[in-house]
């Protein structure tokens, strides 16, 4: 029996495409699991983080007016946790959602850029840039810091993560907290027989 | 010229399609990018390593935590740290992870290398730990802690009595916990390190307290992993092939000292320990010699063959996989520098005799001002580079890279 090169062509191509692999690819929810899931902080728990401290924040009588808005300047995240992860992440994040929803009762200050701020208005006051107007440099009323740490356990093929992010306003002035929140989640996982 | 001639018939009655794909899997015999990437590192070119390397990073397949480490070597030790640091961390998370359990059950029926590669626990270590490496040299020594800490973490699942014996994990945690002020958790860290390995000198506060200079130095080749056991069904790591044992290291022509080891990778390797997929494996590998022996043992050839044919399509091999691009030993050398510009001139030896054509110069190296310096040398045959080692501006929460005072450049 002899096979015609029009059925023998599309089944070549079919099976160069199964043996090729399959690729898997998809767009998911930011604080959809991990692919990969550990017992250390993943998207779901950064977006619970800082869903949370902006929630609580917003609601803070000291935001409550918006004749004159507080300032609010970042101080450090420290990571005192298990794994490296950019702190600067829970910050920005919690300023985007602070400025979306606190109907401007807060207003931040970007001091990563104070150099180039302070260059650029030294240029203007000398004359060698244009000018629109004139302003002071704002002064924090309050810093927003945070911290990461974590108990993190583990032997063999068992690991046990306790970790606890946490985020306080200071008085700039007094240097009095006036508002801290932490987000604990403890996690545990067990290697399976074929890792170890 | 019969070959061509019965390929040319094929296509012909294939038709176009197949003449595509014949073409394409005669095109596939050539090297990967891959091996290109690989035998590239092993020649010191580490630009094109990345270069061929990086095609592989984002394939998700079972070897996606191999490709990555391959390409954090390549970044590392051609000094793109940003990169090698995606490439580590993307490679460490995996190797955290416990996903692969479809390919693990596959790999406890069929051949072990059916799973998804995470790495023995020594190199799970090394990934944090040259992870931790570029935090450390950024400045950055919370997240360096950090992957230390996890360095640590992974030594964790190897055998008892060696789940501590990371000794320059320790080390570095001593050293970060010192520069961000908590003095009581780095004396506890650096008594674990000399505890751990109590030869090196260079494993105590005391000796280190006044040193801005840490100079690590990766000598040898990885250990090398082969099949052992009943039908090659575990594995087992042998000494990488290679004769340093020491090196000297020279700051503009002064002896700043003799290196010290502070990690075996054989050592490490050799006491991961056995587990229970070991024993699965034996069990395996005893299966299939016994089917063979029956067969050879058989009067009759039917049966005989039909053990044989079972026996032979009956996978139980080892899976040896492995991060042959790392060292085989890390050892330490550290000491006080006055900020500037020098030239390192590094002497490998072999038991006490020089390896000429294993000399390395390195001019305009920078010791930092205000900051901890920390340089990271591999030995290797003919790697003489006259020039300054590639540096990477840190750019980490606005911190600008001020070019050091006192030194000239090129």
């Amino acid at each position: 029996m002899s096979v015609s090169s029009k059925a023998l062509t599309p089944i070549l191509i079919a099976a160069v495409a199964v043996i090729s692999g399959c690729a898997d690819y998809g767009r998911v929810a930011p604080d959809s699991e991990d692919p990969f899931n550990s017992t250390t902080l993943d998207s779901k728990d950064i977006e619970a983080t800082i869903q949370l401290m902006a929630r609580a924040i917003v609601k803070l009588p000291q935001f409550a007016s918006t004749d004159k808005p507080p300032t609010v300047a970042f101080a450090e995240v420290v990571n005192n946790g298990p794994e490296p992860i950019d702190t600067e992440l829970f910050l920005e994040q919690i300023r985007e959602l602070l400025m979306e929803h606190a109907g401007g009762k807060i207003a931040f200050l970007n001091r990563a850029l104070s150099e180039a701020v302070l260059r650029e208005r030294d240029l203007k006051r000398r004359g060698e840039v244009t000018s629109s107007s004139r302003k002071a440099v704002g002064g924090a009323d309050f810093f927003l810091a945070g911290t990461i740490r974590a108990h993190d356990k583990g032997s063999a093929r068992l690991r046990s993560t306790y970790t606890l992010v946490n985020f306080n306003l200071t008085d700039a002035e007094s240097m009095q907290i006036i508002w801290g929140k932490t987000y604990k989640v403890k996690k545990t996982g067990k290697q399976a027989i074929w890792d170890r | 010229m019969k070959m061509f001639f019965c390929l040319r018939k094929l296509c012909n009655r294939a038709g176009p399609g197949a003449s595509v794909l014949l073409c394409l899997a005669a095109s596939a015999c050539g090297p990967s990018a891959r091996e290109l990437g690989r035998q590239a590192f092993r020649r010191h070119d580490y630009a094109t390593a990345q270069n061929f390397l990086k095609k592989s990073k984002n394939k998700a397949n079972k070897n996606f935590v191999l490709y990555n480490l391959e390409l954090g070597s390549a970044a590392f030790e051609g000094g793109n740290y940003h990169a090698a640091r995606r490439a580590f961390e993307r490679a460490a998370q995996a190797m955290r992870g416990y996903a692969g359990t479809a390919e693990g059950v596959v790999s406890l029926v069929a051949n072990e290398s059916a799973k998804i590669f995470k790495g023995d626990p020594f190199e799970q270590a090394m990934a944090n730990f040259y992870d931790g490496l570029i935090y450390y040299r950024w400045g950055d020594y919370n997240n360096a802690r950090a992957a230390f800490h996890q360095a640590l973490m992974s030594d964790k699942s190897s055998a008892d009595g060696y789940q501590e014996d990371f000794a320059v994990a320790q080390f570095m945690i001593g050293k970060c916990y010192r520069k961000i002020g908590q003095a009581d958790n780095a004396r506890i860290s650096f008594e674990k390190a000399r505890k751990a390995c109590d030869s090196n000198p260079y494993f105590s506060r005391e000796a280190i307290r006044d040193h801005n200079v840490l100079i690590i130095l990766q000598l040898g080749k990885a250990p090398k992993k082969i099949a052992t056991g009943p039908a090659g069904s575990l594995d087992e790591y042998v000494p990488g092939i290679y004769r340093e044992t020491s090196a000297r290291v020279y700051a503009d022509g002064k002896l700043l000292g003799t290196s010290s080891p502070a990690v075996d990778l054989l050592r490490q390797a050799r006491t991961s320990g056995r587990t229970a997929k070991d024993t699965i494996q034996a069990a395996k590998g005893a299966v299939k010699t016994g089917l063979l022996a029956a067969a050879a043992a058989q009067d009759d050839p039917k049966p005989g063959l039909a053990l044989a044919a079972t026996a032979l399509l009956m996978p139980a091999g080892a899976d040896l996989r492995q991060w042959d691009l790392l060292p085989g030993e890390i050892h330490l050398l550290s000491t006080k520098l006055s900020p500037g510009g020098y030239t390192f001139r590094i002497e490998f030896f072999a038991g006490g005799k020089r390896m000429n054509d294993f000399r390395q110069v390195w001019h305009y190296v920078p010791v930092e001002k205000d900051r901890d310096t920390l340089l990271v040398f591999r030995s290797g045959r003919q790697k003489c580079n006259a020039n300054m080692p590639p540096r990477q501006n840190p750019v980490f929460r606005g911190e600008n890279d001020n070019a050091f005072s006192g030194a000239s450049k090129n």
